[in-house]
């Protein structure tokens, strides 16, 4: 088990390690971090914006680049956490808790190198996790056929919406959008032309990338107008770079020495399940973080803890997440639901297939997460005072980069002005959403999955002669199902059991 | 505002499930799952969800919650922008020029050609939007998008669009 | 989609007017004189790009085009239907080139395209691509025969990529021959379908040899028929269904074409260069790892093939009421 998982390991090094792929994968990191630090930028923002860029590299560098990018982004939106108290994305929220309170307190130097560490070593438990899991989990979902998988792809999106927060419906409805979206074009299953009115620029679909640059990238942007970010004097914690009080103390360090582990771990579970990612993981790790401390009240007042375990949990949380995207071809958060698009449109083809017809490419993208991590270690410790340089550009001067990189990105996907205009309707929609609690991650991720949704959903039924007993007659199907009904289930169960228990307590 | 958009999206939805009602078939000729049959139930779906949140929003507007009618004031008369001051200020007017650029941006990418178009776009925007700093606006309207020529049409081999002018 | 595209570095204004209705068609003499642009229908990395890439390679290689550059650029969209309406309208422009495949007949039929594949000038067919009738090695079909039986008695269920492709129109061929009802499973993508029968929700697929290569040379996956006239270079062992008694023979046409209109002698001229590709260790080894047949028909008796292959395409289609 151990000998595989090193030879694998050397495998995907002999893959990845070339000059030119390390140099693309410092870019990535690079170029990742700094749109990282764009207020409400985060992974997925990060990765379609600049897909683009990628194109003119052969299929191996330009998904070792990607891989930078994402860990990239995922670190540059920690900064803003820390610094200024805003999160680049959903899942730097939980870093925000303690890491502001740190850097008020005059520490955030050592909040910013403990919380590079921190994602360095989830990453590193990630990447090994990952190589444990991949293969297994590979072989295992070759047993999956249409049926099963129609059951997960429903587990993954209903786990994205319930979740959501708020408002469940917005969250749905979100993920509808996607689907209507995914439906535009010729049926698999029919070979009929569906939404596409007549217009042979349809027949092929609605190209995703275009939609998630889109919805991500311009509706971002929007929304941080309409919130009067160009207009806001940026209040940053200050950092004492060259002294003493950069660097974390022993205590810091030995308080966090269990934590980080713990909080690896649950990022990684959570990051496994398609459908919650790293948002979810790094919540999770936060807050059993504070309920297992034994002074749970210093949270959220500068506690390094709190910030160690968000911080490695969702690095961990972006390699688990990168385990249904390899074994089963389904993304599990917004950013894997970006590189799933990237990869098919390198004519690869995720599935459980994937690692068994493309292992140079499997194995290469995981070494090269791990040498991301490395990348961005040296990266971050040595260039921490310029990244912070980039937070003090008037937001009125990103504004050009971001609506430059996003038009002339899309237009030389396909040369297209029908999708060039489609990135700016998916921009207002992207910002209406964005501006009444919708969720457009949910739309990008129903819109990749809706297709494969809607062909396997069929499939099962041609299979099974019409009848939906195929979903309950196969062994994993019925347990898929039975998952399925109990997170239903689960709130109803739970408010009828409070209700129960305090009718108990008044009688 | 909220209001409009979730009766927008619930007419959206309306609009789609009889136009994918009128042009496909639910179930095909031999009993089964047809074309229309996955488009069908997401409308049904869609229908519902978005009718509940245009109830929920009828029932907020109601009560004084939103006020359906408030940016629209602001668009009219620039002395209404915003409730208040301070970190709930909003700039709708703001967005709508940006939306307005990147209009333009689009429109006329084609015509002017790639560089040409980019720099117009970003100096029309960095003079709306920074008009105190016209040196710096100017400098930075050509540097940005030369750099990005050179990054896509040269570096990248994506070449942009041509446009009267040749470049 | 990178699109390498030429880029016309002369003098300003009349650049971009030149660039598309001015280019001076050579005289004959002297082709090539100017820059080819090999137009790939579909997005790079699938089975049409590679074939098209391999071809320009080569060509460059062994300096075939007169010294001249080729610019390849992808333009995918609509399977197909974007790529070869583009190099439709270049009608009798010499300097343009595509390579054909299965959406090069499928699409005409079932979108409304402004071209059909009989628009074309044809070079020649550079490889076939025929069809593989696939089962899981622990199955109980050890020939076509034992397919054949079983499906007499029990309902069959067969997947295969795509509703209209040529996975469908192979299994409908072949039910019609054996006189047996199969039901067909379409899957979006060759991983899918690949899946479906380890999963065991289908009990066979017809599948595209270098979709299930992997699966056969791992011994989990054995081939019982294939579906072109002759047995493959690179499977020996798997007979055809002529072979096995069942008189079907359909294979994908991977060749070259240019715009309609072009003048006899430049299709000579590719003819006799692309005779050449096909004789180059390169060429060979495309095939073998692809596991594709080189079957190689020239020039106007391409075109012929086409046609037949459009019209039984077009029958097969008609029979299961994917077209009216």
């Amino acid at each position: 088990m151990i000998e595989e998982l090193i030879a694998n390991l050397g495998f995907g090094m002999s893959v990845a390690v070339s000059p030119t792929n390390v140099f693309f994968l410092f870019v990535g990191a690079f170029v990742g971090m700094i749109v990282g630090l764009f207020p409400g930028f985060g992974p997925a923002a990060g990765i379609a914006v600049l897909v683009p860029m990628t194109f003119g590299l052969d299929p191996t560098t330009a998904i070792i680049m990607l891989a930078g990018i994402y860990y990239g982004s995922m670190y540059g939106g920690t900064i803003t956490s820390i610094l200024i108290n805003t999160p680049g994305e959903s899942a730097t929220v939980a870093s925000t808790l303690d890491g502001y309170p740190l850097a008020q307190k005059g520490r955030a130097g050592p909040a910013l190198v403990m919380q590079t560490f921190a994602s360095f070593i989830g990453g590193t438990i990630g990447v090994i996790l990952i190589c444990a899991l991949a293969p297994t989990l590979a072989e295992f979902a070759s047993s999956f056929g249409p049926s099963e998988y129609f059951l997960i792809i429903l587990f993954g999106l209903l786990l994205l919406t319930t979740m959501m927060g708020e408002n469940k419906f917005n969250g749905i409805v979100s993920a509808l959008l996607g689907f209507v979206i995914s439906m535009v074009g010729v049926d698999v299953i029919s070979g009929v032309q569906r939404f596409t009115f007549g217009s042979p620029e349809l027949i092929g679909g609605i190209y995703f990338v275009p939609i998630a640059i889109g919805l991500f990238g311009i509706g971002e942007l929007l929304h941080c107008i309409y919130i009067g970010q160009h207009k806001k004097m940026i209040e940053r914690a200050k950092v004492a770079f060259r002294s003493k009080d950069f660097w974390p103390t022993r205590k810091d360090y030995s308080e966090s020495k269990f934590t980080v582990f713990r909080g690896s771990f649950i990022g990684f579970i959570a990051g496994v399940l398609p459908g919650s990612g790293a948002t979810i993981g790094s919540i999770l790790g936060y807050s059993i973080e504070k309920k297992i401390a034994k002074d749970p009240e210093t949270f959220g007042k500068g506690e390094m803890r709190g910030l160690v375990a968000p911080e490695a949990a969702n690095n961990a949380a972006s390699s688990g997440a990168m385990v249904p995207l390899l074994s089963l071809g389904i993304p599990g958060s917004g950013a894997t639901a970006v590189l799933l698009g990237a990869f098919m449109m390198w004519g690869l083809q995720p599935g459980p297939m994937l690692i068994v017809n493309d292992p140079g490419f499997v194995w290469g993208l995981i070494a090269s997460m791990y040498l991301g991590n490395m990348v961005l270690i040296i990266l971050s410790i040595a260039a921490i005072p310029l990244f912070i340089k980039f937070l003090d550009i008037p937001y009125v001067y990103v504004i050009p980069v971001v609506v430059l990189l996003c038009v002339i990105g899309t237009y030389t996907l396909h040369f297209s002005m029908v999708e060039t205009w489609m990135l700016l309707v998916a921009g207002l929609l992207g910002f209406c959403m964005k501006l009444y609690g919708y969720s457009p991650a949910a739309t990008v991720l129903a819109l990749v999955l809706g297709s494969m949704a809607e062909e396997n959903l069929l499939q099962s039924l041609i299979i099974s002669d019409g009848s939906f007993a195929i979903f309950v007659d196969r062994p994993i199907s019925f347990i898929l199902s039975m998952i399925i009904v109990a997170v239903i289930a689960a709130p109803f169960a739970y408010r009828a059991f409070k209700k129960l228990s305090y009718s108990n307590g008044v009688t | 505002m909220r209001l409009w958009f979730s009766l927008f999206l619930f007419i959206a939805s309306v609009a789609y499930f009889i136009y994918g009602l009128n042009t496909l078939t639910f179930v095909s000729r031999i009993g089964r799952p047809g074309p229309g049959y996955f488009p069908g139930i997401v409308g049904v779906l869609l229908i519902l969800f978005t009718a509940l949140n245009v109830i929920k929003d009828l029932k907020a507007v109601k009560n004084n919650e939103i006020q359906p009618f408030r940016v629209m004031a602001m668009l009219l008369d620039r002395k209404a922008s915003g409730p208040g001051s301070g970190d709930d200020r909003s700039y709708p007017i703001d967005v709508v020029m940006v939306i307005l650029c990147i209009a333009l941006l689009i429109g006329s990418i084609t015509l002017l050609g790639g560089l040409l178009s980019m720099v117009v776009f970003m100096f029309v925007l960095l003079f709306a939007m920074n008009k105190r700093k016209l040196l710096v606006n100017v400098g930075y309207s050509i540097a940005l998008p030369v750099a990005l020529y050179l990054l896509f049409d040269v570096l990248l081999n994506a070449s942009l669009p041509r446009g009267v002018l040749g470049i | 989609m990178l699109a390498k595209k030429v880029k016309f570095i002369v003098s300003a204004a009349a650049v971009s007017v030149a660039a598309y209705s001015n280019v001076a068609i050579a005289d004959e003499s002297n082709y090539p004189s100017q820059t080819l642009n090999y137009i790939i229908a579909f997005g790079p990395g699938g089975g049409n790009d590679l074939m098209s890439r391999t071809v320009v390679e080569i060509l460059n290689d062994y300096d075939l085009f007169g010294g001249q550059n080729i610019v390849v650029e992808n333009r995918a969209g609509g399977s197909g239907a974007i790529g070869f309406s583009h190099v439709n309208r270049q009608h009798d422009n010499p300097y343009y080139a595509t390579s054909t495949s299965g959406n090069f007949i499928t699409t005409p039929l079932t979108a409304n395209t402004d071209w059909a594949p009989g628009d074309f000038t044809p070079i020649g067919l550079l490889a076939s691509d025929a069809m593989f009738l696939v089962v899981r090695e622990d199955s109980d079909y050890h020939s076509v025969d034992d397919f054949v039986e079983a499906a007499q008695s029990s309902r069959i269920i067969v997947g295969g990529t795509g509703s209209a492709g040529p996975s469908r129109v192979v299994a409908s061929l072949f039910a019609d021959e054996a006189g047996i009802s199969l039901e067909y499973v379409p899957a979006g993508t060759g991983g899918e379908m690949v899946t479906a029968l380890t999963s065991n929700s289908v009990q066979a697929i017809v599948a595209n040899p270098s979709e299930v290569a992997g699966q056969i040379a791992a011994g989990n996956f054995r081939a019982l028929a294939y579906s072109d006239g002759e047995r493959s270079d690179v499977y020996p062992d798997v007979p055809t269904f002529q072979e096995s008694g069942y008189d079907l023979s359909f294979s994908l046409p991977r060749g070259v074409v240019l715009p309609g209109g072009v003048d006899s002698e430049i299709q000579e001229w590719w003819i006799s260069a692309l005779k050449e590709v096909v004789e180059t260790e390169e060429w060979n080894n495309y095939l073998e790892t692809n596991s594709l047949s080189g079957t190689y028909i020239w020039g106007d008796e391409f075109g012929d093939y086409l046609s037949e292959t459009s019209e039984t395409f077009e029958q097969t289609l008609r029979n299961i009421g994917a077209i009216d």
